[in-house]
């Protein structure tokens, strides 16, 4: 994979995928003139995200850490190659044998794009380590300063996530305390959250310890607090919940916003179905149900898992928006459910249009084309597809991508005859399954116990006809 | 002999705190015993019940 992302591949990423992207050219301006320089060492402002984990089944970060796709070539050196690839790659290229370059059709991980090698950096891998001729810039001084000087290209920083950094236990709170507490590069942050937040007891969900090494407790009473919060009382070494954890972060002053990544923070989802113990709810839920509220902004990127591409537009919004001095996050234009206009409406761009308009089965709803069993072609409205009440741009965006970089298909896809006798073509393929409604309120509930209630489920053959 | 407890542990998909002891085999502070703590619960068979059998496929790869 790429180790060296530039500001022109991310600006190239973009521009590629603008209109999917839903960013407009004034947006792909402002974005290039935001990273107009390029945050080479972390002296260079270079905002600071936290990324907290609730009750997650880690989907949304797999999702966004394995979107890959296509970008121009470019000129790399062969020994990283040989050390990545092995031999069969490296051949003469037109700089010659040493260094040798090599033209490559780079496939790229979309959130390197955006974090750069922080990640690298926190799973313990640095571009400098790789490099071999740079070695003697690799880890210097303690932990710590490995993790303020290691973040060298990332267009964000990425400060805390379990799932991908590299340390463990009360240095990584250290960390978390200090930037929470204004520490970062900006003395700002953006908190992302995925996972539900256990409102009937934060004990069901633990995050970290209480304890930043050295005797010292990460949340302390005399934390500053804004937005409506003030820190409580944690006995030293005691198990933080998220709820604990997320009301520190939410209503710190350096938090300008939360972005709601997956559908359990955004509304619940999956944990918050009928029936659960815990009491999970989403985030936005949850500081408002608070006394006092905390009043700082949330942004929904709802789905189970998000497309990468919403949170990529999302991030991208906030790099070509925000101004760097004073450091003040611009949040997209939300709609009435907390999620970015831009990208969760239809082609037609209005709110409330729901993807069966862009659907390629939308000839045949109603008719006797449409499909009555799981199987058959045509619109499955029938067999309880979620789509009349489902507003977003699955239809036109495709989930999962190809070698290539090419999208491959969504969850309903086309199949069938249009009602001229042609063949329905959908350019993403086809999974022939109904929409869950995974991007709405309500998910799992309102899909699963209504996809199958008693008047659909005798139109599924073979299954539970009682 | 010492105890510690590693929280939050990483590199992994979901939560998950560590508790160790360490004894002193006479050279060196060596881990005679671990416990691992799973430390989040969301309840999906609680959630599963009284469902139609057919909702299993949606809701247990959400785990």
């Amino acid at each position: 994979m790429n180790f060296n992302i530039t500001r022109r591949q991310f600006l190239q990423y973009c521009a590629a995928s603008a209109a999917a992207l839903g960013l407009s050219q004034t947006d792909l301006l402002k974005l290039e003139k935001a990273l107009a320089t390029p945050q080479t060492t972390c002296s260079q402002p270079s905002p600071s995200v936290i990324w907290l984990t609730g009750q997650a089944c880690s989907g949304c970060p797999v999702s966004l850490l394995n979107r890959v796709v296509q970008t121009g070539g470019d000129y790399y050196d062969a020994d990283m190659l040989n050390a990545l690839y092995g031999t069969s790659l490296t051949q003469p290229g037109p700089l010659g044998n040493d260094p040798v370059g090599l033209e490559l059709n780079v496939v790229t991980d979309a959130a390197d794009l955006l974090v750069g090698d922080a990640v690298r950096a926190l799973t313990g891998i640095s571009r400098s380590m790789l490099w071999a001729d740079d070695m003697s810039g690799v880890l210097p001084g303690s932990l710590l300063d490995a993790y303020a000087s290691a973040f060298p290209t990332g267009y964000i920083t990425l400060d805390w996530n379990t799932t991908v950094m590299a340390a463990a236990g009360d240095i990584p709170v250290s960390h978390l305390r200090d930037i929470r507490n204004g520490g970062g590069a900006l003395g700002a942050f953006v908190l992302v959250v995925d996972g539900a937040i256990p409102a009937g007891d934060g004990n069901f969900c633990l995050v970290f310890d209480n304890n930043i090494g050295g005797g010292q407790r990460a949340i302390r009473p005399t934390d500053p607090g804004a937005n409506g919060y003030t820190a409580p009382n944690i006995s030293f070494g005691a198990s933080v919940t998220v709820n604990q954890a997320l009301e520190w972060l939410a209503g710190a002053p350096g938090c300008l916003g939360v972005v709601s990544q997956g559908a359990c923070s955004s509304y619940g989802g999956v944990p918050g179905g009928q029936g659960n113990k815990t009491g999970a709810i989403g985030v936005k839920e949850y500081l408002n149900s608070l006394t006092p509220k905390i009043t700082t902004p949330v942004i929904n990127v709802p789905g189970c898992p998000p497309h990468p591409d919403w949170t990529v537009y999302t991030v991208a919004y906030i790099l070509a928006h925000t101004t760097m001095s004073p450091f003040s996050l611009a949040i997209p234009t939300l709609d009435g459910k907390g999620r970015p206009k831009a990208v969760f409406t239809g082609s037609t761009g209005k709110e409330n249009t729901i993807f069966c308009y862009d659907c390629p089965n939308k000839d045949t709803q109603s008719t006797p084309q449409a499909a009555q069993e799981l199987g058959d072609a045509g619109c499955l409205a029938a067999l309880g597809c979620k789509g009349p009440y489902t507003v977003g741009d699955c239809p036109v965006r495709g989930k999962n991508t190809s070698d290539d970089g090419k999208s491959m298909d969504w969850c309903v896809g086309a199949s069938g005859q249009n009602s001229a006798g042609g063949p329905l073509v959908s350019h993403v393929g086809e999974a022939r399954h109904p929409c869950q409604g995974c991007i709405e309120p309500g998910f799992p509930d309102w899909a699963s116990l209504t996809v199958f209630n008693e008047k659909t489920s005798k139109k599924i053959k073979g299954f539970y006809n009682e | 002999m010492a105890t510690f407890k590693i929280a939050p542990f990483n590199r992994l998909e979901g939560h998950l705190d560590l508790d160790a002891t360490t004894t002193n085999d006479g050279f060196s502070e060596v881990v005679t015993n671990v416990n691992n703590m799973v430390v989040m619960f969301r309840g999906i068979e609680n959630i599963m019940m009284k469902r139609d059998p057919r909702d299993g496929p949606i809701i247990t790869p959400r785990t």
